[in-house]
């Protein structure tokens, strides 16, 4: 008995001492913040704010959160000007990659001080919950000229849909207070929790395009929801007197013959398009785009060297050739 | 319920705790029976248990597996007549074709006489088939040669083809391995889990995070060759190398580990086998267990080298094309199996030619003819991988023809490569330090020590924190 009483002891020790060097790795490997609900409401939740990041699962980039828990190079000062706010989800949030590279900093770089884009991409925020969330963002930041939502789907589902129109959305709970908190912080247990338990390593929106197409049948009740949801959107930003620009990141896929493609149906581009022109929303489509990428260039806007090649979130090159998009979007606009 | 699951990690708790309860001095002495038939019986019943997760159904077919085998056996060893043996071989021979060949063949005469497919079954392929397939045949062969006596006990016979660590996916136990150690008074100990639980660890290592991570680049390059540039194609097929290895060697090795916690030795089943220097060489040490048993119970009867040269050679191609179609109903198998059987058949002639062996010493020359061996074993792995013959050739295609395309050196297959290479060299360094031929070893810590300990929780929390947690089975449960 004192034998295994003893054995146990040194077991608990260098348990714990495991634990500890276990975290200490995953500082560095993977290292997400805690997440909090947003106050303003122009998010869901924000990250806390000036915090070392690393998700070395998808990609090797790292980077810190703003003061406000965003993604952005630089803090946020209350009353600054803002000319385009980006919302939308992981891909636009682009924790995954180098944060020089992501659209925001891209966008930044290539207005040259003339405008400034800020990036309020959260993940998990798909169009549904940005167009949510798009009054109290205007509110919060009163962007002077543009707002930029990212989707990475255009299969819509009715039930999402209809709880936007109706205001019933469920929102993306934080877990952001006592033992639940203390236990996020630890960097280990936050990558068992992700792996094992969550199920959300993947990328937002990835499959939806295809669970989604058995609701075809739907499609008239699908485009008038969307196109109400739009409307009000449209008209909000009009009110605050900016243009609404709506933009669709699809993956690319690559048939047997090595042949580019997208899944994205024709009815829901159809449908797409045709809401967003009758209220005001400007719609950019990355495909055409992406495609171009893929067949002349052989690159991949998704995907990173430690993931599976095109798939997951968007890589620096989505980044760039998104950033570009919008760019293009905006000088045409102004002529 | 795969060894990396968590019902796997229950079940095991649940088996270990009642194996241990048996080594209680005062359950022993309250016992009606022998210890070790409550041992068998635990482990006997665990088996089924284990492999009724699947699907219950096939429980029977196992058992009645059995049944022929020990009914076969029982009844060769009372009347010593052939028939016996010949129905304990027949029998479970027709089982395997019906479940894993049937179908294919029946689909292949049709392809080829340009008929619509018509007569196929609808059946389930019982997960590790041809492995106890094999291991029943083993028994009843060894019976009739003498090496081991038939058994009386029903149990035993049940408990060798059913024991659960190597039951879907080998290593395929020969007999006489097997049942002697159920004589002897084994049972789960602190050395024997010691021992046991760091193989296992070894073994889910290379499965959860070597291999499966690499299949997440492997599996998008043969989904569609013709989307990468050839240096991609071509590091996918070297990955795939690392893969295949690294998934099938760590199962061997949890199994190893599983029956080692439970007191029971199993033989190990590779042996670095990408530092061979020929083909030859290499199916000394790939899946030993499988070559082993083809070359006992296939290549020697056939004839093996007693019949003459040309005999030999057809001997040595039989077997392979037939080890080739054991691993699975398609052609591509058959083309995996004849390449090396050709390839055997040509490093034979080349042995018997005057001055072969001359500069095996020679470092240079070694590290030449193990690339040589590890390019021709990569190539053949195509075959293995690709789905069909259309798919293998797109692959071969992308490298050969220089293609362009989408470039990805995936980080996880160039450090598969990297462990692969860091493994090889702690091995030589080990036998350069013994005197000793190199070979593979499991290393050992004391886990009755705080660094042991250390050691090995922080390997087991890195193998779970980099693990890849996507759906991905063990290649070698679809044989």
């Amino acid at each position: 008995m004192k034998k295994i009483s003893a054995w146990i002891l040194k077991a608990l020790a260098a348990g714990l001492a495991a634990l500890l060097l276990l975290n200490i790795w995953c500082y560095f490997y993977y290292n997400v913040p805690v997440h909090y609900t947003n106050e303003t409401g122009a998010t869901e939740y924000k990250w806390e704010s000036h915090k070392f990041y690393r998700k070395g699962t998808e990609g090797f980039a790292f980077g810190r959160t703003n003061n406000e828990g965003f993604n952005n190079l630089s803090d946020y000062e209350p009353g600054q000007e803002i000319e385009i706010l980006l919302m939308g989800s992981s891909h636009m949030e682009g924790m995954n990659t180098a944060q020089e590279d992501n659209a925001a900093a891209v966008l930044n770089r290539l207005f040259e001080g003339e405008k400034y884009a800020y990036n309020i991409g959260t993940s998990g925020h798909t169009m549904e919950y940005c167009l949510s969330n798009l009054e109290a963002a205007l509110d919060t930041y009163e962007p002077g000229e543009y707002v930029v939502i990212e989707t990475r789907t255009l299969s819509f589902t009715t039930g999402e849909l209809a709880a936007l129109v109706n205001g019933e959305l469920k929102p993306i709970e934080s877990h952001n207070g006592g033992l639940v908190e203390l236990l996020q912080k630890l960097p280990y247990l936050r990558l068992m929790y992700t792996k094992y338990l969550s199920g959300d390593e993947g990328g937002d929106g990835e499959e939806q395009a295809q669970s989604t197409q058995g609701e075809t049948s739907q499609q008239p009740l699908k485009a008038e929801l969307l196109g109400r949801a739009l409307e009000t959107a449209g008209q909000l930003c009009r009110v605050h007197g900016v243009q609404l620009i709506l933009v669709y990141d699809p993956t690319i896929y690559a048939d047997d013959q090595g042949r580019g493609y997208t899944n994205t149906l024709q009815e829901d581009m159809q449908m797409v398009t045709d809401c967003c022109e009758k209220s005001g929303v400007v719609f950019v489509d990355l495909t055409e785009s992406y495609l171009r990428g893929y067949e002349e260039q052989h690159r991949l806007p998704y995907g990173f060297y430690n993931t599976s090649p095109g798939m997951g979130h968007m890589n620096s090159w989505g980044h760039e050739l998104f950033a570009g998009a919008v760019f293009d979007a905006i000088e045409k606009l102004e002529g | 319920m795969t060894f990396n699951s968590l019902t796997f990690a229950v079940f095991f708790a649940i088996v270990c705790a009642l194996m241990a309860l048996t080594n209680i001095k005062a359950v022993k002495e309250k016992l009606p029976w022998k210890v070790s038939e409550l041992r068998h019986t635990v482990l006997l019943l665990a088996s089924y248990v284990f492999y009724g997760w699947w699907n219950w159904k096939c429980c029977f077919l196992m058992l009645g597996l059995t049944l022929v085998a020990y009914l076969c056996a029982a009844a060769y060893d009372r009347d010593g007549r052939k028939f016996h043996v010949l129905i304990g071989v027949v029998v479970p021979l027709i089982v395997l074709g019906i479940f894993k060949y049937f179908n294919f063949f029946i689909d292949s005469f049709c392809d080829v006489f340009g008929i619509s497919r018509a007569g196929s079954l609808n059946i389930l392929l019982p997960v590790g088939i041809s492995f106890y397939t094999f291991q029943s045949l083993s028994y009843t062969i060894d019976v009739y040669r003498g090496k081991i006596k038939a058994e009386k006990s029903f149990k035993n016979v049940a408990l060798y083809i059913a024991f659960f660590p190597q039951l879907v996916a080998g290593p395929i136990v020969k007999a006489g391995e097997y049942i002697p150690q159920l004589y002897e008074d084994r049972n789960i100990s602190l050395e024997n889990f010691q021992a046991g639980i760091q193989f296992f660890a070894l073994g889910l290592f290379k499965k959860i995070v070597v291999a499966d991570n690499i299949s997440t680049f492997v599996d998008a390059v043969y989904r569609s060759p013709a989307e990468f540039h050839a240096l991609t194609v071509l590091l996918a097929v070297a990955a795939y190398s690392v893969q295949i290895y690294c998934d099938f060697s760590g199962y061997s090795d949890m199994a190893v580990g599983c029956a080692k916690c439970l007191g029971y030795d199993l033989s190990r089943n590779f042996n670095l086998p990408y530092i061979s220097r020929n083909v030859t060489e290499f199916w000394k040490r790939w899946h030993i267990s499988l070559s082993t048993w083809l070359m006992e119970y296939l290549y020697i009867p056939l004839g093996g080298n007693r019949k003459g040269k040309r005999r030999r050679y057809i001997n040595l191609m039989l077997t392979m094309l037939i080890g080739g179609m054991w691993h699975g109903a398609a052609w591509t198998f058959v083309a995996w199996g004849g390449l090396h059987g050709l390839a055997l058949c040509l490093h034979k002639l080349f042995m018997e030619r005057p001055g072969y062996g001359k500069g095996k010493d020679s470092p240079v020359l070694s590290a030449l003819s193990v690339l040589a061996t590890f390019c021709f074993v990569s190539l053949c792995w195509i075959f293995f991988r690709a789905g069909d013959f259309a798919t293998a050739m797109k692959v071969f295609a992308a490298i050969f023809t220089w293609q362009q395309g989408v470039v990805h050196p995936s980080s996880w297959a160039l450090l598969g490569l990297g462990c692969l290479a860091a493994a090889t060299l702690a091995a030589w360094i080990r036998s350069r330090k013994l005197g000793i031929a190199i070979q593979g070893y499991y290393p050992q810590l004391k886990l009755n020590t705080v660094p042991g300990l250390l050691v090995f929780f922080l390997f087991v929390g890195l193998t779970l924190g980099l693990a890849y947690t996507g759906e991905n089975p063990f290649i070698y449960f679809q044989f």
